[in-house]
């Protein structure tokens, strides 16, 4: 259970966030909207330690984790995606796959080089990796480098990526920007597949359609604020949300 | 007796194991492509000893350029993570000056100085890293033009301990005793001594690189954020690159001492820090030999263009330009692409 | 003993030597602001200037203001032929602009010691004498060159503060996206700045030059002196650059005498280190703001 209370954010003089709680289950979807610049990304790099919060606090299972840097926090169990820089140019599949199943090994500078290319047992890491890049069709693109797959394909890397460390709970910050619409749908379906593997998921998606059919309950930020929160049909009749977004440049 | 023999062949067989079971890296310490690399690098120093014989003159100049090679590599490694330091002649100086004073002032044998030099590059080179590399790019670049000029001011300064500008004299030289013939001249000593330690570094590098850390560097370099949100702590892995690269420039910085029997602080200026940072860019930085070919191709230049040295450097300039605008990955990188090429057609 | 007038001696050569540093370093952060370029050809521009005014006055024999103007007017050209034909595609490339112009400034430093040879060049400044007010001692040649470098400065200003050039210039810098929105043409931005940028560096290595030694490799040291005055003031900081100028002037006066000139630059040096730790946008943040 990832826990984030009274996050507040100051860069400069300018408040991003003011006074936010959000909550995410481990096998559940929470949908967090907002137009541009509500704050979304911002939020998600408080949790994940990318950004430090002015005010507030973050809880996993009970343990504070506001202060941690981002390995810690993913090593804990709380793992973010990107939006935009989401892959590793010159990686390949597969060398992308078996960074992330050894990233956050215990292993140190000199175990790991006396280990050779695997810091762990070669058989399982393999094992793996070949099961990832299988369940999240990037078979075909397993020697190709990162950044000369489809887009859709490059989004598939990043919640594989993600799945290898072994996360309790998933951020993921706008997944779909850019995609087809059936690359969108392709998306989804492996989004929603994730809480039956005990995973929670907090997804950012500007596809106000996407956020509000994928998640079991919804967020709505706008200049900082929580605005309005319930689920899916509660918030898409909620007048302060139409009009966040409609008021707004979008 | 018998058995304990076959265990060591079959240890050596396994590390050196070729698995055909699926296109991911087989789980040896060191690979066709690394082993391939070492034997190529040992067998083109010897042929170059063999070549360039009594001739003082080439021994001369391959000496240098393995020392300059390996201060190129030491280098190659902290670009690697993707930090490109202006300064770092500076641990160049300091091991070059630790081995010496160790060997002058404290009357150790230079196998001891060289040790010392590398405990020293790698020691000042921690805390500078770990304080330093929360920079980035530019800034990066800045400072470690500042500490290297702070370095050197430093030599000077402190001409008590470092001897001033006018530097230390009558350095003794590296020579292997006990052994007749040819290895007992200081020139043919001092190649043989710094091609050994080149093919060492060469195979421990090949040996991290290849294993996860290799790609945990590269992750860092490509794209930092996301290695860290992979659990990786990106900052210590950084500072590991950075002291590897202290260590292995203060080593070169002390061969260089005792090759040269004299050292001044002038001798670990920014021009000293520029020509690693042109060797590597020349030479290619995605590969580890790139900065050896690197300096390969540039560190004759001095010694051919004796006369006309301004000549050297109008080469030098426009050589360095015009591989950044066309070449942008180096002289490995462009081979590579061609290879590429040449296999798709 | 440090007597009242003492002091204002140090004051006043601070802030002379601090208004030639400012001018030195306002082209190189003007370039840097605008086309995010670290530009080394700078420190070539004040060191070609100067060669050309030895080559005037010195050995054609032209009345020395004469060869300034001329030096800095040929430099312009040369810097506009060099952005048209090798800068343009390093446009924030940081890193690529920084070694291209590493090139190309060892080149012409080779360049300059095939044609002129090692040794100083001996250009004999026009005005000799000392000016002195209240005690302080002052050359004259100083005075008139620190004079024209506030002149300068206060010509960038007025540039960058009321004309429609400057203002574009800033949008660019500032926000190049919405500069682009707003139909200034980058390209032509790109080409004003940079020839701005080298005009003041000729316009100070063809001033400056003579009140020092003309070596070959003088080109390095206003490029240092760049680098210190554009770190502090921040990378594409102009009232920072000023500022930083004189501040580095002053530091160089006053702990040059308290502690020598090796211990300052020591001094100088951890400066930078520090600043670059704390305050990587300048001591005055708020320049371009960015990274």
């Amino acid at each position: 259970m990832l826990k984030a209370e009274g996050i507040w954010k100051r860069f400069g003089g300018v408040w991003a966030l003011y006074d936010v709680d959000l909550e995410v289950g481990e096998a559940e979807i929470v949908g967090l909207m907002g137009p541009n610049g509500a704050g979304k990304s911002t939020l998600i790099g408080a949790i994940s330690g990318f950004v430090a919060p002015t005010k507030g606090r973050v809880e996993f299972n009970g343990n504070e984790i506001s202060g941690l840097p981002p390995h810690k926090v993913a090593q804990i169990g709380v793992v973010r995606t990107f939006q935009q820089t989401s892959i590793l140019n010159g990686f390949s599949v597969r060398d992308s796959l078996l960074l992330s199943l050894e990233g956050a090994s215990a292993k140190g500078f000199i175990a790991r080089a006396m280990s050779g290319p695997y810091a762990g047992d070669r058989e399982r890491i393999v094992t793996e990796a070949e099961a990832l890049t299988l369940e999240l069709g990037l078979d075909a693109y397993r020697d190709l480098p990162a950044e000369t797959l489809p887009y859709g394909r490059q989004r598939a890397l990043g919640i594989a990526m993600a799945l290898a460390t072994q996360p309790s709970v998933i951020l993921m910050d706008e997944p779909g920007a850019g995609l087809t619409q059936p690359e969108r749908r392709e998306l989804g379906q492996t989004i929603s597949s994730l809480p039956s593997r005990g995973i929670g998921v907090l997804l950012v998606e500007h596809d106000v359609a996407m956020v509000l059919k994928l998640s079991d309950r919804v967020l709505v930020l706008d200049h900082g604020r929580v605005i309005a929160k319930g689920t899916p049909s509660e918030v898409r009749s909620d007048e302060r949300v139409i009009e966040a977004y409609l008021g707004g440049v979008d | 007796m018998r058995r304990s023999r076959r265990d060591i062949f079959s240890m050596l067989r396994a590390a050196t194991a070729q698995d055909g079971l699926s296109n991911y890296p087989s789980g040896s310490l060191l690979g066709p492509w690394e082993l391939t690399t070492v034997l190529v690098m040992a067998l083109t120093l010897t042929l170059v000893a063999v070549l360039a014989g009594n001739d003082s003159f080439y021994m001369h100049i391959a000496t240098t350029v393995v020392i300059t090679a390996g201060f190129a590599l030491s280098l190659g490694v902290i670009t690697r993570v993707g930090y490109w330091s202006l300064g770092h002649a500076s641990f160049m100086g300091l091991g070059a000056y630790a081995s010496v004073l160790a060997v002058t002032k404290l009357a150790m044998p230079i196998v001891v100085g060289l040790v010392c030099a590398m405990l020293i590059g790698g020691l000042t080179a921690a805390p500078i890293g770990a304080v330093l590399m929360r920079l980035r790019g530019a800034y990066f670049i800045m400072v470690t033009f500042a500490l290297g000029e702070l370095v050197r001011l430093t030599f000077v300064s402190e001409s008590s301990i470092f001897g001033g500008s006018g530097g230390i004299t009558k350095i003794p030289p590296l020579v292997f005793t006990g052994l007749g013939g040819r290895f007992s001249s200081p020139l043919f000593s001092a190649y043989l001594l710094a091609s050994a330690l080149l093919v060492s570094e060469m195979v421990i590098l090949l040996t991290i690189v290849r294993s996860s850390i290799g790609r945990i560097w590269d992750s860092i370099r490509e794209n930092p954020d996301l290695a860290e949100s992979q659990g990786i702590p990106i900052h210590r892995y950084k500072v590991y690159a950075f002291v590897i690269g202290g260590a292995m420039a203060g080593l070169a910085g002390a061969l260089q001492a005792h090759y040269l029997q004299f050292i001044s602080p002038s001798m670990y200026d920014f021009s000293q820090s520029i020509k690693p940072i042109v060797a590597v860019i020349v030479g290619g930085s995605a590969f580890l030999v790139g900065p050896l070919l690197g300096a390969s191709l540039l560190g004759p230049l001095p010694e051919l263009f004796r006369e006309w040295h301004e000549y050297e450097r109008i080469f030098y300039g426009i050589t360095l330009a015009l591989v950044v605008l066309l070449m942008p990955y180096g002289v490995v990188g462009f081979v590579r692409r061609m290879v590429d090429r040449f296999r798709r057609a | 003993m440090l007597t009242l007038a003492g002091l204002l001696q140090l004051l006043i050569n601070g802030i002379l030597v601090g208004l030639s540093y400012a001018l030195i370093g306002l082209g190189f952060t003007l370039v840097f602001g605008v086309m995010r370029m670290l530009n080394l050809l700078h420190g070539s521009a004040y060191a070609w200037a100067a060669f050309l005014v030895f080559v005037g006055a010195n050995l054609i024999g032209i009345p020395y203001w004469l060869a300034v103007v001329l030096a800095v007017a040929a430099l312009a050209p040369m810097a506009a032929l060099v952005e048209r034909l090798i800068l343009r595609s390093l446009v924030g490339n940081e890193f690529a602009s920084l070694v291209v112009t590493l090139g190309l400034f060892i080149s012409l430093e080779g360049l300059a010691l095939l044609v002129f040879g090692p040794d100083p060049l001996p250009i004999r400044p026009p005005l000799q004498g000392v000016l002195v007010v209240g005690g302080v001692r002052v050359s004259s040649m100083r005075a008139l060159v620190a004079g024209i470098a506030l002149l300068a400065i206060i010509a960038l200003w007025f540039t960058l503060r009321r004309t429609d050039l400057g203002r574009a210039m800033r949008a660019v810098a500032e926000a190049p996206e919405i500069a682009a929105l707003m139909g200034i043409s980058r390209g032509r931005i790109y080409f004003a700045s940079y020839v701005i940028g080298m005009t003041l560096a000729a316009l100070a290595g063809a001033t400056l030059a003579p009140a020092f030694s003309v070596t070959p490799s003088i080109g390095l040291t206003p490029l240092v002196k760049s680098f210190i005055v554009v770190i502090i003031g921040g990378l594409g900081n102009v009232p920072g650059a000023v500022v930083a100028g004189l501040g580095l002037g002053l530091l160089e006066s006053g702990s040059g005498f308290l502690v020598g000139t090796a211990r300052t630059g020591q001094i100088v040096f951890v400066i930078i280190i520090l600043t670059l730790l704390w305050r990587p946008e300048g001591i005055l943040a708020g320049g371009t703001g960015r990274r």
